[in-house]
């Protein structure tokens, strides 16, 4: 009796035993569980203003009953709930809610969280975008130092606007890892400067005190994209384009060691920039600008010619303001000077119009 | 004994039952799939399971090996959940991502836990999407990077994709957040048609469908001739197809547009006469606004047809006066309204390979219409532009219908 005991207990233990190593083979994991909640007509995603109300709609439908509903976004402190349903089988949520005045400027995920009546759950979420993000101007800063924003007569370059929140610029790499943040404030990097988050490289976020900068690891051009809605970026190497000229000079006057310089266009009283030996399309020169003696204006004005008389020449976006250089076109500039003369590095991108003067 | 049976059947039973302890026990095997391979069926096919087991001696040690093999086989498929108290944590590189069909998009995310991440699962039941990666075999991280490769289906619709990325920690807590994935919709151009049916589509020599204006990214405007009482129109970006793209009334909330040409229904316009409509596809609002007449006074007295090309015109060539121009119908209703039905063909004795074109109004070369370009016309342009030309015709006449609307500067050839 026990032979047989056992003979009928391995022959059972053998069943099992395939059964459990078969398993594996037949059984479909990629199935994913029924989703018996269902969403349809999200407010996937809305853009509007901080302080502004905004409506989030979703019509949810559920086969075993509606037990709760909820929108939650801890941030903004929301937590609206709904336990009770005229059709348990359907929901249409239409909840007006506010963007609070001091959201953080970034995309917000509200939860939609479902339970049915038989403990299921399920989530979508809507995404809150800030018109706020969208900038009448960005710039992108190549220097570390909030103190060196201003230390360049131009400023730090400013992007081309291409559409609503989305910026753009060709930019000139003078070395390896130039670090770059972007900023809507020329001045500062407080309160926005866009970098990547320290944790997660591949994130941008617009905190100045947090932000990373971007690292551009080559020498060269690039074409650097933002769009400060979806927080994203694009940085691709590009390559120079066109014939650069043989020579740049500045031509005007208010250049202090350059007294008789009153806004002739040939040598000598032009300034010829120096080609840089790597890059034929970058110019550099240091000079003073300051009332030279026995002169009576007191501003100092100039474009970039390509000493070519008046044929080819840069002016630039502003003359009061300058913030970048325009070919055949554009105003001279015209900026305050003193009989103390002020050192000036210039620097000028002939490829991309970026020009900048930096306070020695 | 008995006890041991009934625990191994409680085991076995509570495997089969249960999807998702069976696809963790897939990877509790030290399976060395690689985390970098997110294909599903090499990561669910992995066959971690196949234990070889001694056999052949009925007896006890069998009974006993036997045992061992299914509690050892078994084993794997014990829940090793640990109670926690913490929730993962998920931080999305973009929340929101705008892409192309056929484009490749990444998914990135980072994921912490001081309890550890068992898996994280990445689900969008619209596209079959449903893969589960178990980072048990790296030890259950504190965190980790997901960097998943995506290509947006080519016959991805033209909605919002929500992904959810699902994040389980050793505790079986999970936290999801959601990846949304959008076509980017900021076209070149775009068209007005009163159809969807790719066959009326391009059924016309040029003008149908009819160019509007992009005033800025994402937003265009349109003025339209409603000549029925409820004209219905939808816009589309591609002049040949109404798929994947086509936007019209949001069924669900038809005070918003949609894009997705398998639901957007047909805007209309309940009026006879000019509309304005103006419409972002970003956000999908969009105006439509009825516009008053325009003056009839400044409407030309007659258009006309002048060029050659024209079936039943064989003098006709680019001559500037009748006989030898096709004078077209003025509408009764709309003054500024043009039709006219013609046959181009190769008049015969006549050896020239295309039809030419422009519009005058009978008063010499004296205001007159040509095209925004020559042989691929969308506009018209008044006392400028492009001849028409090239439109290749053969001694088989075809009829078309020509409507020109002088207000708008649009003409249209529809095949009859």
């Amino acid at each position: 009796m026990k032979f047989y005991y056992y003979k009928f207990l391995l022959l059972f233990l053998s069943i099992v035993f395939l059964a459990s190593c078969k398993k594996d083979e037949d059984v479909d994991v990629y199935r994913p569980p029924v989703a018996s909640i269902r969403f349809s007509s999200v407010s996937d995603f809305i853009i509007d203003s901080k302080g502004k109300n905004i409506t989030v709609k979703a019509q949810i439908s559920s086969d075993n009953g509606l037990a709760q509903v909820a929108l939650v976004y801890g941030p903004w402190n929301l937590n609206k709930v709904y336990t009770s349903f005229d059709n348990p089988s359907k929901f249409d949520l239409n909840e007006v809610v506010t963007i609070p005045a001091n959201a953080a400027l970034q995309i917000h995920s509200l939860k939609l969280e479902v339970t049915d009546t038989k403990g299921n759950k399920s989530t979508t979420e809507v995404k809150v975008g800030l018109e706020d993000l969208n900038y009448a101007d960005l710039y992108l800063a190549d220097v570390t130092l909030s103190s060196d924003l201003t230390k360049n007569l131009f400023g730090v370059p400013v992007m081309e606007k291409i559409s609503s929140h989305t910026y753009k610029i060709t930019y000139y790499a003078k070395e390896e890892n130039v670090k770059l943040k972007f900023i809507p404030n020329s001045t500062s990097f407080s309160p926005v400067a866009i970098g990547s988050d320290p944790s997660n490289q591949a994130k941008l976020i617009t905190d100045g005190t947090k932000s990373q900068p971007i690292v551009l690891s080559k020498k060269g051009y690039y074409e650097i994209t933002v769009n400060t809605l979806l927080l994203t970026y694009n940085v691709k190497e590009v390559p120079a384009t066109g014939a650069a000229f043989n020579q740049v000079a500045l031509v005007g006057r208010g250049f202090y060691d350059y007294p008789n310089m009153n806004w002739q266009n040939t040598l000598p009283n032009i300034i010829l920039l120096d080609k840089d030996s790597t890059n034929p399309f970058l110019f550099t020169k240091t000079v003073k600008l300051g009332i030279p003696a026995g002169q009576s204006y007191n501003t100092a004005q100039f474009i970039l010619t390509t000493n070519n008389g008046w044929t080819d020449f840069w002016r630039f976006d502003n003359g009061t303001l300058p913030r970048k250089a325009v070919f055949n076109g554009g105003a001279n500039a015209d900026l305050p000077i003193t009989a103390t003369p002020q050192t000036y590095r210039f620097v000028f991108d002939s490829q991309t119009g970026i020009i900048q003067a930096i306070k020695q | 004994m008995k006890e041991l049976l009934k625990n191994i059947f409680m085991k076995v039973g509570g495997v089969f039952s249960s999807r998702s302890e069976k696809a963790d026990s897939l990877y509790t095997g030290g399976n060395p799939t690689t985390l970098q391979d997110y294909n599903p069926h090499t990561a669910f096919n992995s066959n971690t399971r196949s234990i070889a087991c001694p056999g052949g001696v009925a007896s006890k040690s069998l009974l006993f090996i036997l045992t061992v093999c299914l509690l050892w086989s078994c084993k794997k498929d014990k829940d090793d959940t640990i109670a926690v108290t913490t929730t993962p944590k998920v931080s999305l590189a973009n929340e929101i991502i705008i892409t192309s069909l056929g484009s490749e998009f990444f998914i990135e995310a980072d994921l912490a836990d001081s309890a550890g991440i068992k898996s994280f699962t990445l689900r969008y039941d619209d596209w079959y999407l449903y893969n589960t990666v178990s980072l048990e075999n790296i030890g259950s991280p504190q965190s980790y990077h997901v960097k998943y490769k995506f290509r947006m289906p080519d016959t991805a619709a033209n909605k919002t994709h929500s992904i959810d990325l699902i994040a389980t920690n050793r505790g079986n807590k999970e936290t999801m957040s959601q990846v949304k994935v959008m076509l980017n919709t900021d076209f070149p151009k775009m068209y007005l048609t009163e159809s969807l049916d790719p066959a009326k589509l391009t059924n016309d020599l040029f003008g149908v469908p009819m160019l509007i204006d992009k005033t800025s990214s994402y937003n265009y405007s349109a003025k339209y001739y409603s000549s029925a009482p409820n004209t219905k129109i939808w816009f589309i970006p591609s002049k040949t197809a109404a798929k994947p793209f086509a936007y019209g009334a949001d069924p669900k909330d038809n005070s918003k547009l949609t894009g997705d040409s398998k639901t957007a229904q047909a805007l209309t316009l309940p009026e006879k006469g000019y509309y304005s409509i103006t419409y972002n596809t970003f956000t999908l609002s969009y105006t439509i606004t009825k516009l008053a007449n325009p003056n009839p006074a400044s409407a030309f007295a007659q258009v006309a047809l002048a060029g050659r090309g024209f079936y039943d015109y064989p003098n006709m060539e680019w001559q500037n006066e009748l006989p030898n121009i096709i004078l077209m119908d003025k509408n009764p209703d709309n003054p500024y309204l043009f039709t006219k039905t013609v046959k181009l063909g190769l008049p015969a004795g006549k050896s020239y390979t295309d039809a030419q074109f422009i519009f005058t109004t009978n008063n010499g070369w004296t205001n007159f219409w040509r095209f925004d370009k020559g042989s691929d016309p969308e506009t018209t342009v008044f006392n400028g532009g492009d001849t028409g030309n090239g439109f290749a015709i053969s001694g088989t006449p075809v009829t078309y219908k020509v409507t020109f609307d002088t207000y708008l500067n649009r003409a249209k050839f529809e095949r009859q």
